[in-house]
């Protein structure tokens, strides 16, 4: 299928309501954020699955079948985002949940969207800070690798590819505004 | 220690079972675990039979978990039962909020196994 031909999925960052007047911004020198990223997940990827993520050199662009995104709202405006194909979404629902086969890939989707859920939940609370004036949005997952995120012209992305056994998962923010 | 029937109450299967799952690691003796996707299923459950200790979510579409907590201390035979929340962004004034409506602990995810014992054993001692 042609690029022409495609329905391309296109999400908008930014929305004004995400940070009511009055509310503090948050910012964070932008070299930090990929250590950030990576302290957030790493925590959780050695605890909920038993393993750790390995920093990859790819700067290629993220790629995969899935998507978990989560909002953030209030002194940080974002979205974070977790990428990988589907037979690592399923290897990762097999880790967390101790189950393979059909069983992993029914749970594959919401595992990845939890994962992205609790890495969000850490980087908040590992940013000094944070804790108490920014909040999540509950998970949104994508199927699909054709889409673009679009975000505004006064937005930062910082996107950390790390290596998961013998493939590729990419975790991102898109700050709005601060950063 | 009798063994325990134990509800879970977060939105998320998956967090529901990697709940279940760290419970039945932790060395705690589990009967029975059920399971609810929001507050107001979780009171229904509870209106049925009485679990020996509750672990929820805090952020839940529907009824939270910090309005479960409120309801359940409302219930006369039933707000002794203890609750443990569990929370992702460890909000300090929500999971403050939880502790004063009568929440008796929390755990902030990610959580090992030897957490959700450290959190429940003290609260089901006795039983």
């Amino acid at each position: 299928m042609s690029d022409s031909l495609k329905t391309r999925l296109v999400f908008s960052l930014g929305s004004p309501s995400a940070k009511p007047p009055g509310t503090p911004t948050w910012k964070l020198e932008s070299q930090r954020w990929p250590g950030l990223i990576e302290d957030a997940a790493q925590d959780v990827f050695g605890t909920m699955l038993g393993t750790l993520l390995v920093r990859a050199d790819d700067k290629g662009p993220p790629a995969g079948d899935v998507t978990a995104m989560i909002g953030l709202a209030g002194a940080l405006v974002g979205v974070f985002s977790v990428r990988c194909s589907l037979p690592t979404a399923n290897l990762l629902a097999s880790k967390m949940l101790g189950v393979d086969g059909a069983e992993a890939e029914y749970a594959a989707r919401d595992a990845l969207g939890e994962i992205a859920n609790v890495v969000a939940g850490n980087l908040i609370h590992k940013a000094p800070g944070l804790n108490d004036v920014c909040f999540l949005s509950t998970p949104t997952v994508i199927s699909g690798h054709d889409f673009v995120l679009y975000s505004p012209a006064n937005s930062s992305i910082f996107e950390v590819p790390f290596d998961f056994e013998d493939s590729r998962i990419w975790l991102c923010f898109s700050s709005v505004g601060g950063s | 220690m009798k063994k325990l029937t134990v509800l879970i109450v977060d939105d998320s299967s998956v967090m529901r079972k990697i709940v279940e799952r760290s419970l039945r690691q932790s060395g705690l003796e589990i009967e029975r675990v059920l399971d609810a996707d929001n507050g107001q299923k979780a009171l229904e459950l509870i209106a049925q039979g009485h679990p020996d200790v509750i672990l929820s979510d805090i952020n839940m579409p529907g009824m939270d978990g910090l309005e479960f907590v409120r309801q359940l201390q409302g219930l006369e035979d039933a707000k002794g039962i203890p609750v443990v929340m569990i929370t992702t962004e460890g909000s300090q004034s929500r999971v403050m909020e939880a502790l004063t409506l009568g929440a008796r602990g929390y755990i902030r995810k990610p959580f090992t196994s030897d957490q959700v014992r450290d959190q429940v054993m003290p609260l089901v001692k006795g039983e």
